[in-house]
């Protein structure tokens, strides 16, 4: 992550940011994780306990692949709820 | 764009030879060894054949081969069988200083993008494949478009039609995308492809870190109204991740998180950066989520039309209506 970037941002907004980042990155993830079958949610516990990095990125490639968009929408979900 | 424009693929080639050379070298050749020589064969030929209709893509269309020419591009055959140089034939000194047509970046652009959905479409390559590949397009289309590889969002480009590529490539300019983003955050009525083509687009980060940096914003934030609000919304946002980090998650969610986190510490040296700059997930997911809270954020504190100079809801923008 760009830290210049959180540079620019008031100090408590920069902090907030990362934590909201950290939240947003778990719900996403787990919003994906409740997508995959029972079969590759076994395989993802496998290859995150003791897989290498390329099986890894090869995992989020073949099934985590909207992880960014679900990101986006998480995002707009968690302020949408917050903010109203 | 040749093979030389492409070190990837030359330096793939020869991981190529290597690992084929090692396996024949061994004593006892198994089935699997087999298997593996039929599979490097099959990628060597893959990258030939790529190599070969990207050129010929941007060359136009060759001349008919005549008979009893080798239809294989000099890289293909065997030491005995590439061609020697004849002095006779050498081109006049015209034909030397003859250039060809240079191609327009829309063309240049078409070409890499055609190239680029041909990998993603091959099933028989695998991944690491594919971002070998990728790695070498978009490293062509940075020093074509004088913009860092890692701003070339190719998996994004490939799904575009050839008027959003045209409007990416002519008018889709940071500054206008952030424009209609800023309207979407405005009506409240966020549509994430508009953001992620936002921030796949060279100069996106750059038009956010310029609105940050802006007098408008420094300024305004600072204002007691904005200060007031500003603390009211952070308790608003720390109350709802409090709860977030209580509900129970499955380890490896947690171990998946810290596994993108890490990385993304990293900075070049992690492992999205090493595969090609290839914007998948991690780094780029983080970094565009940033991004969009702060645009969420400013929306709130209704900055931006300050900040940009974007008249919300009037006539479109006016750099001097600060």
């Amino acid at each position: 992550m760009d830290q210049n970037f959180l540079n620019l941002l008031p100090e408590q907004l920069r902090s907030l940011t990362s934590d909201l980042y950290d939240v947003i990155l778990e719900r996403s993830l787990m919003r994906a994780y409740q997508n995959l079958s029972e079969e590759n949610k076994t395989k993802m516990a496998q290859i995150f306990s003791s897989g290498t990095e390329e099986e890894k990125i090869n995992f989020f490639k073949n099934y985590l692949g909207d992880l960014q968009k679900i990101m986006i929408e998480e995002a707009q979900r968690a302020t949408k709820e917050i903010i109203k | 764009m040749g093979i030389e424009q492409i070190p990837n693929i030359d330096e793939k080639r020869e991981k190529l030879d290597k690992e084929r050379a090692k396996l024949e070298s061994k004593e006892y050749i198994s089935d699997k060894d087999l298997e593996e020589i039929a599979r490097i064969e099959k990628e060597h030929k893959q990258l030939s054949e790529y190599i070969k209709g990207i050129d010929e893509k941007k060359e136009g269309p060759k001349e008919e081969p005549k008979p009893g020419d080798s239809q294989l591009v000099p890289e293909q055959l065997a030491p005995e069988q590439q061609p020697q140089p004849e002095r006779t034939q050498e081109p006049q000194p015209t034909q030397q200083t003859e250039k060809p047509p240079e191609k327009t970046l829309e063309e240049l652009l078409e070409a890499d993008i055609d190239a680029a959905k041909k990998i993603l479409d091959d099933k028989s390559l695998d991944f690491q494949g594919q971002v070998e590949l990728l790695k070498g397009i978009e490293q062509h289309l940075s020093k074509v478009l004088n913009v860092s590889p890692n701003k070339i969002n190719l998996r994004q480009l490939t799904k575009m039609t050839p008027e959003e590529l045209s409007e990416w490539l002519n008018e889709g300019s940071p500054e206008k995308q952030l424009e209609r983003i800023i309207k979407e955050i405005e009506d409240g009525k966020i549509i994430p492809g508009t953001f992620l083509r936002f921030i796949s687009t060279p100069g996106a980060s750059k038009s956010i870190s310029k609105i940050l940096d802006s007098l408008e914003f420094q300024e305004g934030i600072k204002k007691p109204e904005n200060q007031n609000k500003l603390k009211a919304v952070i308790e608003k946002f720390q109350k709802f991740i409090s709860k977030e980090k209580e509900i129970p998650k499955p380890e490896v969610v947690e171990k998946a998180k810290e596994f993108i986190k890490s990385e993304e510490k990293k900075g070049k040296e992690s492992i999205f950066q090493k595969m090609g700059g290839w914007n998948t997930v991690g780094g780029i997911a983080g970094f565009s989520l940033m991004m969009f809270l702060i645009l969420i954020f400013l929306g709130e504190f209704k900055l931006l039309e300050k900040a940009t100079g974007i008249e919300i809801g009037g006539e479109g923008k006016g750099k001097g209506k600060k």
